[in-house]
């Protein structure tokens, strides 16, 4: 009995390691990349970038390859539904293809526009499909972006990947928060979704021909540079901040600056450059390396205010205005050091309140300030708040609070004397 | 027959070890505190609280076995309630255990299905699961027992890296407003895992073979609690990374959750942990389950050597799991309140509350008539 049973075992243990769900990886081939947009005719358009694992191995850059053998390829296809145009660049591959190592999903500005909750039930429901993806809304040609060659990585996808990624710490826009933050931000009442957009650079014609993305005249009279000018030389897409949304559709762009206010009042971006006016002439520029706020919704005589507090830690990167002998700031001078901080709380009230104008402009609720309500007003969003919270968001009194620390001014205590 | 003779005896620590990643292994298979009523942001408390009443179900069910501490509840019932209604109560604890083998290895069939092999019948890993857990029946608890003394940590282990894989996408936001919209949502979510802790009538049949003897009700309580904490914390942590929309609305939360989160850049899926964690429990719940329902079959049935019983046993489960639910949808309307607790609450609570109120009929008698118990 026992081996008969020995037996049996074995034969079933032979058996699961998979006769009908068995996948050789000579015989698929792997997505990094997916993007969705839509046509003219309302079709689902599905652009999906593969890795060709032959062509990166040994680190051969793409300049190097021999033709045929690109370190990767797209594809694109459309069909009824988002499914439909997915399953629709299968005819086009001589293997099978998987979605389950896919980077980052990229939503065109014209199908975010219409409404990317298909996307995101289809991505919620597949089982290949992963929420910890990055996303990004991209302004210009989608199949153009993820047909071009970046110059940091042989497969393009893994590039965006990092520019979405907290690895890139250093980007004042907004850090893809991911598909999980995404759509639980979508989910949740009194609150709106802000994705990161990317802009295609080659050629970069906004395809709807509508407002364009989130450039900036103010930019130039800002305190620090524009995210606009950041792109890696060569590469074809540029972080350019974000895409405000109200439940699943897009209503307009944030520039790199609103991005960051709504990040630090959603104690989201952590790291941020920041050049503010150096008392002693010129600019210093801080590292904004700590971010933490609160926000706190209060309900008065029918009336809801808010209160936003942000604590900034950072410290000095740099200075100008050490010309012709010039002594720069004394950084040993608490007055000195007092008059930096206020400097940095100012820019970063400026942002948050830029980012405020923004969400009242668009009746996008991306920093929460509903969802604070909701969270911490139960009864008064219960009450009737929560049902009208779109027509009140652009006369809620909201009140900015910055409490800016430095904690260093970098390896040197004092500035050099030229 | 009566188990006066039996001769195979696990320890108390070993049964609460079943016990644990039973009730684990299945609560978090689809997390009925999410998934079966409004409780929300709020289904850790209604965790809490379906633990309380586990735990005072628990305690019924061994105080009452430890009353009759060399029987079955097969024995006693018939002793309580007359050999007819006793019969009758036995046929059906026999069903419960049926019901619960098949319908675990179901859930985790579809769970196969769903996530990992859409393209394997289902039937064959059904066919699988009940023949493994036919297998360790018919071996004996002691092995079940052993088994799961060995699994117990690893199955601890890898639900709690699971949990800590997702500590990073935790959101505390998303549990709040906490305990703002009453009691009646929160009470909603308790029914299910309640109805589940159907496990614990296992207790009933295994009372004659624990080890040592003082500490059986202990243990069995004990039992209760414990998975019940977990539970709290594992809906709080689902809420917190999936929010209340995503993670209500997902066939199988805990697997939702495993899979959207990448704690490190080097360490980006964890799910296998969960599932295997899972696929653990699941053993040692399904062959305690064909165990105790061909022990208690073959009592009813006056076959000596229970044995003879587990093959069909085993054979009823895989049918059983197969054609009692045609998909997945029917799986989740069977744990819907009030359909599934209200069916617990017959066949297992009157049972119950019919024996209690017997015992203490008869104790009554006797001190009155002044006769001594046996």
């Amino acid at each position: 009995m026992r081996l008969s049973a020995a037996l049996v075992a074995l034969c079933l243990a032979l058996a699961s390691a998979g006769c009908w769900d068995r996948k050789e990886p000579d015989d698929m081939v792997f997505a990094v990349a997916l993007g969705f947009d839509i046509d003219d005719d309302g079709d689902y358009v599905a652009i999906a970038q593969f890795a060709n694992p032959v062509a990166v191995k040994g680190g051969v850059g793409p300049s190097s390859q021999p033709a045929g053998s690109a370190p990767f390829w797209t594809n694109c296809a459309k069909g009824r539904t988002p499914f439909d145009a997915l399953a629709n660049l299968s005819p086009a591959l001589s293997r099978e293809m998987t979605v389950s190592n896919i980077e980052v999903l990229l939503i065109s500005e014209r199908l975010a526009k219409r409404g990317i909750a298909p996307i995101m039930d289809l991505v919620a429901r597949d089982n290949e499909l992963r929420l910890a993806v990055s996303t990004a809304v991209v302004d210009g040609s989608l199949k153009s972006l993820l047909e071009s060659q970046f110059p940091e990585d042989p497969i393009p996808a893994l590039s965006i990947q990092r520019m979405l990624n907290p690895i890139h710490f250093i980007d004042p826009s907004a850090m893809s928060p991911g598909l999980l933050q995404s759509i639980t931000d979508m989910l949740r009442p009194g609150q709106d979704l802000l994705l990161p957009a990317l802009r295609f650079s080659a050629g970069a014609v906004s395809e709807s021909g509508e407002e364009r993305g989130p450039d900036r005249e103010s930019d130039s009279s800002s305190n620090s540079r524009s995210a606009m000018d950041s792109t890696s030389p060569g590469s074809p897409v540029t972080h350019i901040g974000s895409a405000a949304f109200h439940r699943d559709k897009m209503i307009g762009w944030l520039d790199g600056h609103e991005s960051r206010g709504a990040n630090f009042a959603r104690t989201r971006g952590q790291h941020a450059p920041i050049s503010v006016q150096s008392p002693a002439g010129g600019l210093v520029s801080i590292h904004v390396a700590q971010v933490e706020s609160t926000v706190t919704p209060r309900y008065m005589n029918e009336d809801v205010s808010v209160l936003i507090k942000v604590k900034v830690e950072g410290h000095v990167q740099g200075q100008t205005g050490l010309e012709e002998g010039q002594a720069g700031v004394n950084f040993a001078n608490p007055e000195s050091l007092r008059d930096l901080r206020s400097c940095l709380a100012q820019c970063v009230r400026e942002d948050i309140e830029h980012a405020l104008a923004k969400s009242r402009e668009y009746r996008s609720d991306f920093i929460g300030l509903g969802n604070a309500v909701y969270r911490r007003l139960p009864r008064v969003w219960k009450a009737g708040i929560g049902g009208r919270w779109y027509e009140l968001l652009p006369y809620v009194q909201v009140q900015v609070e910055v409490e800016a620390t430095l904690t260093s001014s970098g390896l040197l205590r004092e500035s050099l004397h030229y | 027959m009566k188990m006066a003779e039996a001769r195979e005896i696990i320890a108390n620590r070993q049964l609460a070890a079943i016990l644990f990643m039973m009730r684990t292994t299945v609560v978090i298979s689809f997390v009925p505190l999410l998934t079966t009523g409004n409780a929300a942001q709020d289904a850790w408390a209604a965790g809490l609280i379906a633990g309380l009443l586990l735990t005072l179900a628990a305690w019924g069910i061994a105080e009452l076995a430890a009353r009759y501490p060399r029987l079955t509840v097969v024995d006693y019932s018939r002793m309580l309630l007359g050999r007819f209604l006793g019969t009758i109560v036995s046929l059906v604890i026999s069903w419960h255990f049926l019901l619960i083998a098949a319908t675990d290895i179901r859930i985790y069939a579809e769970l196969m299905r769903v996530a990992f092999m859409p393209n394997t019948p289902i039937w064959f890993t059904i066919v699988a699961m009940a023949f493994l857990a036919s297998l360790a029946a018919w071996f004996g608890i002691e092995p079940i027992g052993r088994a799961a003394d060995a699994f117990l940590p690893i199955f601890a282990a890898f639900v709690a890296l699971t949990l800590l894989g997702a500590v990073p996408s935790f959101n505390v936001h998303n549990l709040q407003p906490a305990l703002a919209r009453g009691l009646r949502p929160v009470l909603s979510s308790v029914w299910t895992p309640l109805g589940i802790g159907l496990q614990w009538i296992s207790a009933g049949m295994l009372f004659p073979f624990l080890i040592p003897q003082n500490r059986r009700v202990h243990s069995v309580v004990l039992a209760a609690v414990l998975p019940s904490a977990v539970l709290a914390v594992v809906a709080a942590m689902l809420v917190g990374v999936l929010g209340t929309d995503l993670g209500s609305k997902s066939l199988f939360p805990f697997l939702k959750m495993a899979r959207s989160v990448r704690p490190t850049r080097t360490i980006e899926r964890i799910e296998i942990l969960g599932t295997v964690a899972w696929g653990l429990g699941l053993f040692a719940g399904g062959s305690t389950m064909v165990y105790c329902g061909s022990r208690a079959l073959s009592q009813i049935l006056r076959i000596t050597e229970y044995r003879k019983i587990v093959p069909v046993f085993g054979v009823l489960v895989a049918l059983y799991s197969m054609y009692a639910y045609k998909d997945a949808f029917q799986l989740v309307r069977f744990f819907r309140p009030p359909g599934f607790p209200l069916l617990i609450a017959l066949t297992a609570g009157v049972p119950y509350a019919l024996m209690w109120a017997s015992h203490i009929a008869r104790h009554l008698l006797r001190r009155r008539t002044g006769r001594q118990d046996r």
